[in-house]
């Protein structure tokens, strides 16, 4: 086994995929602080935290669906509902905020649980039930609180948005979620998550109970996307029956800066927190440049496509390192190349290679 | 319990898919520590007996039972607590999983907070590797980093390390270059009193490493043999309902002075191909034998146009107007062939889209024409048009792959192993079918992973090895030990 050539093991790609997604926020965060300096006093690190927050927790949830072969839409409709919730019933139940938090969380996995039933023992196509279940909870939200409107108790919102010494609290959230996608990545159910996303069938024959693990996936993006919904209810303090909409597209798009695999089977949800940050950024960087605000959708979508270019890169430079160093008798993986296999539109009968598994 | 009695029953299991009767009572005896051989062409249930075995497929009725206790068939989970195990054919491992996890799925091994540590794993993975001698595969690549042979050396390692009680290894020599070291393994696992349930095409190795055997068709047991006393003949007639008298079809006199057809010179694609030149004439059949991942797949792909080669030329002699140059039946029908949704007739015409379309508007009447024309070319019943290809059999979704390659009357066909999980029946009819279309001045290049194969059928074959030509092989020289020692880079290139 030494000295053949080998593709790089598993967990090791999703690591350089975390260092790619921080490598490009850290880079726009210190343009940003560069243009405008006082992006880096502790305050403004804070804030920006905060505000990345909602939209980190939504894309980890929708990340954990792309790994495992799904698109989940109903992050929109779970982060309106949530946020309707948690503004009229802290409102009307004053004191009791803590219950309520525990209540619109369990929803969440509630409705990622319906969710995973519809796609995983029905076999629906995840794109239909979860389009239908996203109309139906936008419904609900708008039937709860058809106009802006409720509120969030102080305590709430200091606490969520506030720091800890230096530390800000969202930070400290996302620090916990990150190590808790560590530690479900090391479960059986979070390695055969990655598994089904390579290969549905395959790990079926496997033995891999995959209707589980598909249920138990979507309700904990569920519980992500109502965590999400609630920290928005704690950055804006009131309620607002779309407060999901523009979570849809921002959600995805921060998993495909992240580098999760829009086919699944690999990604990192870590990444995708640095993706929505990198998103979150972006307008800031702007406006801070002097340029207008109608630019940001603009900027914010290029860099979405150089993101999705980077395993096109990847793979046109190890194509290259490859041509240098093997020589012909190699043993080679069989099947055609990754080059011929994106010129016959993916149609390769091998599985492909980790790289071009990227969006 | 004494040797004589069965260890697994298998009682009368029946599946019907719609219409098909899938298994329709199959019953099977086997001894504690025995290898029983089980015989079929594709479609004859075997896949089927071996997905109700694993418990992936609920049968309609009959009971399976291991050492006297029954099991309850339709749940995965169950048939492996109960000591079953399965290397599928199709190789069960998802690509982007690590050869450690496939062989420990799905029951991972946990540290003490219930974590799998990717280190251990790795460690663990590797040992089993070495256990079962194949110690030069790396438990930490992934999947898809592998070769097909170790693919499926890793499938039946996985499946063999779990400490069966029944194993059922389907097919498993579809990828493997030599069969010696799975006898070994199989022979090791039975003297520890496993019995194992064998599932082959090839009938000589169910006479080498099974006692006894069963011939299954249509779904039900047609026959069964002792290993010793079995006729290979009668086998195969029991196999596929009628006697295999004529394998191949006749070749013409290789005396005959061809025309070029077409004209490869010095073709190379980085890393892969090396200087590849050579000559088809008119109405010729060329075969092409090499190991696994020798460059076969990149000659044939870059002649078809899906691989681009870094230098060198391809020329084909006076090609026809309107017609295309190569026509490829590719190695993989499901993934690179077919479009398993689309009806038959859709599968076999859509190649030929701009024969019976206007201003992009499909006449149904002119594709229908084209349709039949191309199932009649190859044998395949018309009430097939209308179906979905995926209902079809393996052996006549390779018809239909075959017929749109055909029907375009390319000058020159590209086989990928054209033969590959094809029953007995249609085997022949694709050589058959082959024959006829080199002796209307086509001329055809196929590669196969069966040598006897390209001996029975071929006028002429070369060896790929190393991306390089290895050798040429005419005539009496169109042997099987010579396609052998060439393929394993050892022959001369000489001409006969």
């Amino acid at each position: 086994m030494t000295g053949r050539p080998r593709a790089r093991a598993f967990g090791i790609t999703n690591r350089v995929n975390v260092a790619i997604a921080a490598a490009v926020f850290i880079v726009l965060y210190a343009l940003l602080i560069a243009v405008s300096p006082i992006a880096g006093s502790s305050f403004l690190i804070n804030n920006f935290v905060v505000l990345a927050t909602p939209l980190a927790l939504a894309a980890v949830g929708t990340s954990l669906v792309l790994i495992i072969g799904g698109f989940d839409l109903s992050v929109a409709g779970t982060i309106s509902l949530s946020n309707v919730i948690a503004a009229t019933a802290m409102a009307a139940h004053p004191g009791a905020e803590w219950s309520i938090v525990i209540l619109v969380l369990a929803l969440g996995a509630a409705v990622g649980f319906v969710n995973g039933i519809f796609v995983a023992v029905l076999g629906l196509p995840s794109l239909g039930v979860t389009l239908s279940t996203n109309i139906v909870l936008a419904g609900f939200a708008l039937v709860i609180l058809p106009a802006p409107g409720g509120s969030v108790p102080d305590d709430f919102v200091e606490l969520l948005t506030g720091t800890v010494g230096p530390l800000p609290v969202a930070g400290l959230v996302l620090v916990v979620v990150a190590a808790l996608w560590i530690l479900f990545a090391k479960t059986r159910t979070g390695m055969s998550v990655f598994a089904i996303g390579g290969d549905p069938s395959a790990s079926r024959l496997s033995g891999i109970p995959i209707r589980r693990v598909q249920v138990v996936t979507y309700a904990l993006a569920g519980l992500c996307y109502s965590a999400a919904g609630l920290y928005f209810s704690a950055l804006t303090a009131t309620g607002s029956p779309t407060a999901g909409s523009s979570f849809l597209l921002s959600a995805f798009a921060a998993a495909a800066l992240g580098l999760v695999s829009f086919r699944g089977g690999s990604g990192s949800a870590i990444a995708a927190i640095f993706g929505a940050a990198t998103l979150t950024v972006i307008p800031k960087f702007l406006f801070a440049g002097g340029l207008a605000d109608f630019w940001v959708g603009a900027f914010q979508g290029l860099v979405i496509l150089l993101a999705l270019c980077i395993p096109w890169v990847s793979r046109r430079l190890n194509a290259l390192r490859r041509s240098r160093t093997t020589d012909p008798v190699e043993p080679t993986p069989i099947g055609p190349t990754p080059a011929a296999v994106d010129d016959l539109g993916g149609i390769g009968s091998t599985p492909r290679t980790r790289t071009e598994q990227h969006v | 319990m004494s040797a004589d009695t069965a260890f697994v029953e298998i009682r009368d299991i029946r599946k019907q898919f719609g219409a098909t009767r899938a298994l329709d009572g199959v019953s099977l005896d086997l001894r504690r520590g025995e290898v029983h051989g089980l015989l079929g062409e594709n479609g004859a249930g075997k896949s089927t007996l071996t997905k109700v075995l694993a418990g992936v497929l609920a049968p309609d009725t009959g009971t399976v039972s291991i050492d006297g206790a029954r099991i309850s068939l339709g749940s995965p989970t169950r048939s492996r607590q109960a000591g079953l195990a399965m290397a599928y054919q199709e190789l069960s491992a998802p690509p982007n999983i690590t050869v450690a996890e496939k062989l420990f799925l799905p029951k991972l091994p946990r540290g003490p907070l219930g974590l799998v540590s990717r280190r251990a794993l790795a460690s663990k993975g590797q040992d089993v590797l070495e256990q079962f001698e194949k110690s030069d595969i790396d438990a930490r690549s992934p999947i898809s980093a592998l070769n097909l042979a170790d693919r499926q050396h890793v499938e039946i390692i996985a499946a063999m390390s779990t400490a069966p009680r029944l194993l059922v290894l389907d097919e498993p020599t579809a990828s493997l270059p030599d069969t010696a070291w799975l006898f070994g393994q199989v022979e090791k696992l039975v003297e520890s009193g496993c019995s194992v349930i064998y599932i082959s095409h090839k009938l000589g190795e169910i006479t080498r490493i099974c006692s006894r055997g069963t011939v299954l068709r249509n779904g039900r047991i047609v026959r069964e043999f002792d290993s010793a006393t079995a006729d290979e003949d009668e086998l195969v007639e029991f196999m596929i309902g009628r006697s295999l008298t004529q394998a191949f079809p006749g070749k013409p006199r290789s005396s005959e002075a061809r025309s070029p057809s077409v004209t490869v010179r010095g073709i190379s694609v980085t890393g892969r191909l090396h200087d590849i030149s050579f000559e088809l004439g008119k109405g010729e059949i060329v075969g092409v034998a090499g190991l696994e991942g020798q460059g076969q797949k990149s000659l044939f792909y870059a002649l078809a146009g899906f691989e681009k080669y870094d230098s060198g030329e391809v020329v084909v002699h006076d090609p026809a107007k309107g017609r295309p140059e190569f026509s490829l039946v590719p190695e993989d029908r499901k993934t690179e062939g077919l479009f398993l949704s689309l009806p038959t007739q859709s599968n076999l015409t859509i190649s030929e889209l701009r024969h019976f379309t206007t201003f992009g508007a499909i006449s149904a009447r002119r594709e229908k024409v084209i349709a039949l024309k191309a199932a009649d070319e190859v044998n395949l019943p018309r009430p097939f048009l209308g179906r979905e290809v995926q209902q079809l059999s393996g052996g006549n979704q390779q018809k239909a792959l075959f017929g749109r390659a055909i029907i375009s009357s390319p000058s020159c066909l590209l086989l990928f192993d054209p033969t590959r999980g094809v029953d007995a029946a249609t085997k022949v009819e694709i050589y058959h079918m082959t024959r006829a279309f080199a002796a209307q001045g086509g001329s055809v290049l196929i590669y196969s992973t069966e040598i006897p194969e390209l001996v029975g059928l071929c006028d002429r074959a070369y060896t790929i090895y190393g991306g390089r030509i290895s050798g040429e092989f005419a005539g009496d020289r169109l042997t099987e030990s010579g396609l052998m020692s060439g393929a394993l880079g050892s022959g001369k290139k000489a001409k006969a």
